[in-house]
């Protein structure tokens, strides 16, 4: 009776406990497998497909046209994709002369008055850029002297105090960029236009939709970009001034297009394979042993990612349902047989 | 006119009415025009209400009245970005009372409206889109006692003419704005015009969306020293350039069974009859969903191709819920859109 009740407690071992143990075995982190949202740090080097050849041509496209759509599936990487594209573009070896400004329209959703929170991240990411990135040393002659004009400067050297003062974040540095920006509230498009024409400097503004955000403020910040282009801008105001690019969810653009009737150049980004997202965890979570880190794949049969795949899902999505399936696996074998390169087959 | 031209010129000839760099005419808004000036010029303590469909050129309309009232320094406000104290003058104009609107927004701003309205001594004048009929909305404003309807021309095709040979005036330069009764060159072939702008076309499409898809066409002329116009060729390699992506299962057999359904109706030598919004519960059981619930029929099969362009319109009143959380945006009846309409004529 005893030796069956000890068989019985056996094959009924707790799965996360299993879970926990096969976890620890690898040297894996507890999040695993995990991906988006906020659940740990992204890996320094963000995964690309085809080599970055995919992100190339992104660039292409954007750099190419004034407005330009970049349809990601949902939950597939679109603020990876963002935040790549404008490192690159800041980081370019050749200084472009676009202040690419990133738009997170999460944040934009929660202000009361949507236009004036645009307003005021634009501006202050304009004045921002100019004081990190060394515009004032990239600029000569009177563009130099009209960038200080702008921030109310005298010489370079305060532009390059305000500069050391941010890098150092000291907040009367803080202080003196937003008073900057200030100065010029409630003019966006005057400030466009005098950046384009006078600096020859043109503005991208980088619009990131998550892609569960509602319809309400997928529309009413296509509303305020309309409104803005066909308000704001006013008679003469040069196309390449400005440059904008959305990163959306196909459902998110075509709601988009249905109210505002202008062309837009549009990028697909297609979604991952199953072969893709097993890279892609590979990318993120590196088994470890003896100080080495080796493939997943030696712990982790990718038979587990064909199980789970669906096509247009969020790899937030599907890695739940994997580290579900991986439960499901460890709770039918006992502690003492759990093998080494996890399989969805139970072998007891 | 020249291919040639044609393409040299299409971003005049097509450009929507507020392209701010290809400045294009509008036709004549006779009617609606001088409504709108009598009723300002008469102090009517009514809201004076322009409510058409989203592209239709109301905004256009209301600041060509506005600047020869010489209330050019009354600068448009914004449903949604309104405060309080906005509405102390004599005169005001608020735009974009439409779908585009976050709904807690309508609602608030309603609510100033109403307040500014009941206090009387001044001029109101709202533009938006079929919400403005809503039953929500003409209760909160106390009823259509209150409310001055602008009657506005329809876009039909003798309306559309007038808006093409005025741009071909404007470019061959050799014709006074005014001079409009001539035949004007054509450009496009006249079934494919028949179906851009059938004579129903009142209801269900706009002019942005129009102008749009024939200025994408034009990409696709050869830009050659030879007599031509935009025609099928160009209406077919449009087609196959836009083709809606992303469509479920269901969707894409609903859309097919749509466009055969509608191609019934088409006359023989390609004439286009009047049709008629067309009922939720028609389509359900005419297009073979009769096994589907109503909220799923208009959930996951309809609704959605309303919410992409050009599909399917939908001809409903659209409503905001009385306490701001919630705007029916897409409610049936539906009719063609504008790629459907040129899938009937020119599609497989």
């Amino acid at each position: 009776m005893r030796k069956m009740l000890d068989k019985e407690k056996l094959v009924t071992t707790d799965r996360e406990e299993n879970y926990s143990y096969w976890l620890r075995l690898h040297r894996l982190p507890p999040h695993f497998p995990l991906l988006g949202g906020d659940v740990a740090e992204p890996p320094s080097e963000p995964f690309l497909r085809d080599g970055g050849e995919e992100m190339r041509r992104l660039i292409d496209q954007v750099l190419g046209g004034f407005r330009s759509m970049v349809l990601v599936p949902p939950g597939q990487g679109a603020t990876t994709l963002l935040n790549e594209m404008i490192r690159r573009l800041r980081a370019s070896e050749y200084r472009l002369f676009d202040l690419f400004v990133p738009i997170d329209v999460k944040v934009l959703a929660k202000a009361d008055y949507l236009n004036e929170e645009l307003e005021r991240m634009i501006r202050e990411d304009i004045f921002r850029q100019f004081a990190r990135q060394g515009w004032v040393r990239a600029l000569k002659g009177t563009r130099k002297q009209l960038l200080l004009a702008c921030f109310d400067m005298a010489n370079e050297r305060e532009m390059f105090d305000l500069e050391y003062g941010l890098l150092r974040g000291e907040p009367s540095a803080e202080t003196l960029l937003l008073e900057a920006a200030s100065r010029h509230e409630g003019q966006l498009a005057k400030l466009i236009r005098h950046l384009h024409t006078n600096l020859g400097i043109s503005t991208a503004l980088c619009f990131d939709f998550p892609h569960d955000i509602g319809d309400d403020a997928v529309l009413e910040t296509f509303r305020e970009v309309k409104w803005f282009d066909e308000q704001e801008k006013g008679d003469g105001f040069p196309p390449s001034a400005l440059r904008e690019t959305y990163f959306l969810t196909r459902q998110q653009a075509n709601l988009a297009r249905t109210v505002w009737a202008v062309n837009f150049n549009e990028f697909e980004i297609r979604s991952f394979n199953t072969g893709e997202v097993f890279s892609i965890l590979n990318h993120h979570f590196r088994p470890a042993m003896g100080g080495q880190s080796y493939s997943l794949l030696n712990a982790l049969s990718d038979e587990f990612v064909a199980l789970v795949w669906e096509d247009n899902q969020p790899l937030a999505c599907m890695s739940r349902h994997l580290k579900d399936k991986m439960l499901d696996v460890l709770a039918a074998i006992p502690r003492g047989k759990i093998p080494y390169q996890l399989t969805p087959e139970v072998k007891p | 006119m020249k291919k040639r031209e044609i393409v040299q010129y299409a971003e005049t000839l097509f450009a929507h009415t507020d392209a701010y760099n290809f400045p294009a005419l509008f036709a004549n808004r006779d009617v609606s025009r001088a409504f709108v000036v009598e009723r300002v010029q008469a102090k009517d303590p009514r809201v004076i209400v322009v409510s058409d469909i989203l592209g239709s050129g109301k905004t256009f309309l209301i600041n060509m009245v506005v600047n020869a009232l010489g209330q050019q320094n009354n600068r448009p406000l914004i449903c949604g970005r309104i405060r309080p104290g906005d509405l102390g003058g004599p005169f005001a104009m608020i735009d974009e009372w439409d779908i585009k609107a976050h709904p807690k927004r309508f609602r608030q701003t309603l609510d100033l409206v109403e307040k500014a309205h009941a206090k009387g001594g001044m001029t109101l004048i709202l533009l938006g889109d079929f919400t403005l009929k809503s039953a929500g909305f003409r209760q909160a404003m106390g009823g259509e006692a209150a409310l001055a309807y602008v009657p506005m021309e329809p876009l039909n095709p003798p309306f559309f003419n007038l808006a093409m040979r005025q741009r071909v005036y404007r470019i061959r330069g050799n014709l006074s704005e005014d001079q409009t009764g001539a035949d004007r060159e054509r450009f496009i072939a006249p079934e494919l015009e028949a179906a851009l702008v059938p004579d129903w076309m009142v209801t269900s499409a706009n002019f942005r969306d129009v102008l749009k898809a024939l200025l994408q066409m034009a990409g696709h002329l050869e830009p050659v020293d030879q007599e031509g116009m935009i025609g099928e060729r160009e209406a077919k390699a449009w087609l196959n350039e836009h083709a809606p992506q992303g469509m479920s299962e269901a969707q894409r057999r609903f859309y097919q069974e749509f466009v055969v359904y509608l191609r019934g109706m088409v006359h023989d030598d390609g004439g286009w009859p009047a049709i008629r919004p067309l009922a939720e519960g028609t389509l359900k059981s005419d297009l073979g969903f009769g096994n589907l619930s109503d909220e799923a029929f208009r959930l996951e099969v309809v609704e959605p191709l309303a919410r992409s362009p050009g599909l399917v319109s939908a001809m409903g009143t659209p409503e905001v819920s009385e306490d701001g959380s919630y705007y029916d945006r897409f409610p049936g009846p539906y009719l063609p859109g504008t790629y459907t309409r040129l899938r009937i004529g020119f599609g497989a």
